[in-house]
């Protein structure tokens, strides 16, 4: 799925990022650049989900396998 | 004529899905038809435009019932990456769109608007539609493949 369109970004996208250290909502905000201009802002208000999505990768086990969609 | 209430912020509410379903199937239409699948194309892009013809009804409706249409907003557009994923994706908007009608339905009923209601009922049974064509493209999926399911999508219906 994407999960950004403005900026084109879909799940595997995030997770890299996320591998790449960046997991942290503000983080994320600042380094995908949703908040700029051109940006709706829209994922951003669901950035638990990003989050989410940059730190499961990281997990040793999947803190949530009842739930979880990756 | 003026409306009863609370049913022009139901209409704007169904509007809004409604505009984001128009975009999230046109989108998935035109990626299909990237992809070259093109009777999944004429398929989908034929649901956005059903769409955007309830659109049109709704927003005739609501400046009939002399409220303002809001075309500002929009919902989230779920883009599917794979064929898939765009099936169940629009599974969902049309599964909340049910819910949404069917609970300004009853509001209509409840305050005796049988015009709206009537109008919003065959939405119901359109989407209701969509989702049983869903359902079936998912089940074939799972019986023949992805595979045999998309190369059987190449060729458009009639020829
Ligand atoms: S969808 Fe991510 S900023 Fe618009």
């Amino acid at each position: 799925m994407y999960v950004c369109l403005c900026r084109g970004l879909t799940e595997s996208d995030i997770q890299q990022v996320g591998q790449a250290g960046i997991f942290e909502a503000e983080r994320l905000v600042e380094v995908l650049g949703l908040n700029d201009d051109e940006c709706c802002g829209r994922c951003a208000r669901d950035i638990q989900e990003l989050v989410d999505l940059a730190t499961c990768k990281l997990a040793l086990q999947c803190p949530n396998p009842a739930h979880c969609r990756y | 004529m003026k409306a009863k209430e609370g049913v022009i912020d139901l209409l704007n509410k169904i509007l809004t899905a409604d505009l984001t379903s128009i975009n999230q199937y046109f989108v998935h239409a035109k990626m299909c038809e990237n992809w070259g699948y093109e009777r999944l194309h004429h398929k989908v892009r034929e649901r956005s435009f059903d769409e955007m013809k309830d659109a049109e009804e709704l927003i005739d409706h609501i400046l009939y019932l002399e409220g303002v249409p809001n075309m500002q907003r929009l919902g989230t557009v779920r883009v599917g990456e794979t064929v898939p994923e765009q099936l169940k994706s629009d599974m969902k908007s049309e599964q909340e769109m049910v819910k949404l009608l069917t609970e300004a339905t009853s509001h209509c009923a409840k305050v005796g608007d049988y015009t709206t209601r009537h109008m919003l009922e065959d939405m119901v049974k359109d989407s209701d539609k969509h989702i049983d064509w869903i359902e079936t493209q998912l089940e074939t999926i799972k019986q023949v493949g992805l595979e045999n399911y998309l190369s059987h999508q190449i060729k458009k219906d009639d020829s």
